[in-house]
Formats: structure tokens, sequence, C-alpha cells
């Protein structure tokens, strides 16, 4: 595996906050294209900030989050991302994904302006960012729920082409 | 009132709001990690801006010509929300003003940024110019 960045263990402020420093100067080495590079960054922190935030209200400060970005030969980055996530909100989180998954790329604009017209910035954020990172892959997320016998996870993968437009 | 200037750090922009100069800007990668409390300075700035105008307009019928400049270049989702958030904001200073502007600026090759300034442009009543910085 050509790994451009892998990490294991409890998402606190400290570790979110070197980890995207450390993103930020990686995706240079990747590619030369500055909208790449912007992008390889904006997946990585939103899905990043979305965990933090999502244990910070779950009270999950000890759960492992993995998250792994490897190159691959067709000039694509894959983003894997596991993180624990209750019961309670699987299906509404399948449902939201499977929901912009099946929009095209005007149907995502609209939606992505609906959600910035939305007064609760707390759920808004979430969502903003996942449709945003739709309209800058332009490929579905996929998801996958497991289940253990401490907590369920989510893993999450996502392919950023690596080709400039 | 005061001017209000933030200097740049690397998740903040850097941020000049002088009524004086008749200067406003917004320049660097915006991705706070409290975007609220970021904002929330910005937002009580131009309340208070918001009055100082009402009492030019009443006392002086003075009307200003605003342009606020953002050349944004990283935006997290959240700091987006709040971008629009305070652009709603300025679209109240338009009454009390001659003109108001937005100046959008994005990166050479930043299609993205150049997207989030359309489509910013489509959500509030403010003209809006959008260019590449260089």
């Amino acid at each position: 595996m050509n790994y451009l960045f892998s990490y294991s263990g409890p998402i606190s402020f400290t570790v979110k906050r070197q980890l995207l420093r450390n993103i930020k100067s990686n995706t240079e080495a990747v590619t030369k294209s500055v909208l790449i590079q912007k992008r390889i960054r904006y997946v990585f922190d939103e899905i990043l900030s979305n965990v933090y935030e999502y244990y910070i209200q779950q009270n999950f400060p000890n759960e492992t989050t993995g998250i792994d970005g490897y190159l691959k030969p067709n000039n694509t980055l894959e983003f894997i991302l596991i993180s624990a996530i209750s019961e309670a909100d699987e299906e509404v989180f399948k449902n939201y994904l499977n929901q912009i998954n099946a929009l095209d790329e005007k149907g995502l604009k609209e939606l992505h302006k609906k959600k910035l017209k939305e007064n609760n910035a707390q759920t808004a954020n979430a969502g903003i960012g996942l449709i945003s990172i739709r309209i800058k892959t332009a490929n579905p997320i996929l998801y996958e729920f497991k289940k253990n016998k401490t907590v369920n996870s989510v893993v999450l993968k996502i392919v950023l082409n690596l080709k400039d437009e | 009132m005061n001017k209000f200037i933030l200097d740049a750090t690397d998740t903040t922009p850097r941020v000049v709001l002088d009524h004086l100069e008749n200067k406003f800007e917004i320049i660097g990668e915006a991705c706070p990690e409290d975007a609220k409390l970021f904002y929330t300075s910005i937002f009580t700035w131009v309340d208070q801006y918001k009055n100082y105008l009402y009492f030019l307009n009443n006392e002086s019928h003075v009307k200003k010509n605003l342009t606020f400049t953002f050349h944004l270049n990283y935006v997290s989702s959240s700091a987006l929300k709040y971008t629009y958030n305070f652009l709603q904001q300025l679209e109240e200073l338009k009454p009390l003003c001659e003109s108001l502007t937005i100046k959008w600026l994005y990166d050479k090759e930043d299609t993205d940024m150049e997207d989030n300034g359309k489509e910013f442009s489509t959500m509030v009543n403010i003209p809006f110019i959008i260019e590449s910085a260089s």
C-alpha cells in the first residue's frame, strides 16, 4: 500500500490539530495542483472534524478512530475512515448518505445551499461537509456499518480523483 | 466605535474592518477551531457599524460606498456557514449606504472557491465581483 497518511487512536483536540497540520504539508508531495491539494485537505479536515464533534456530543472521548489515505495506481486517493457510531444514529446517517449519494451535481448544489440557510449551525455543519465532499470528489461516499461487543462503528470510503479538471 | 483588526493565523484569516479608512477585508485561511467564537466578534462589530451608519445618515446625511473584499484560500464547512451569516448581516447595511459590493477573490486554479463566490452571489441581495486574484 502506498500510504499518504495513517492514524489510529482517540481524537483529542491536540491530535486533530496535529493531524491537520501534517496533512497540509503532505499534500504538496502528492500533486502540484493547488485545487487538488486543497481538496485532499478539505476531505481530511471535514471527516476528522465531524468525528471530533460527534465524539464530544456522544461522550466517546476514548473511542478509537482510524483514518487512512492511500494512493491508488489509477491516480486516485482513497480515504478510509473507521469511526464509532451509536446504534440510534445508524439509520439516520445511512439515510442521509443514501440521499446525497443519489443526487447529481445540480441536486447536491441545491441541497448545499439549503443547508447553508439552515439556522442550526451545529446540525447543518456535518451535512454541509459531506455534501461538499460529494461535490468535490464527484464520487459516492461508500459506507458499511459494523457491530462489535462494545461499540458499533461505521466505515466510510471516499475516493478523490487526483487528476486536475 | 473602534476599527477591528485581527492578524492572520494558520487557521484564521486576517480581518480588517476599518470604517475610518473605508477598508474592509477578510484574507487568508478560514478554518477556526471554534468558528462560532471567531465570527461572533465580527458580527458584533458589524452591528455597531450598522448603528454608526444609521447615525451618519441621520445626522449628516452621508451615505458611503462600501466594498467588502473576501480573499479566502481555504474555508472549512463551519466557516463557510458563518461566512454566509456574515454576508446576510452585510445585506442589512444596504439601505444605509450609497452602494455595497462584495469583491470575492479566489486563487488562480481554485475553482471551488470561485464556486463558493458564485453560490453566495445567488443567496444574498448584494452585487458580487468575482475574480481570480492573480
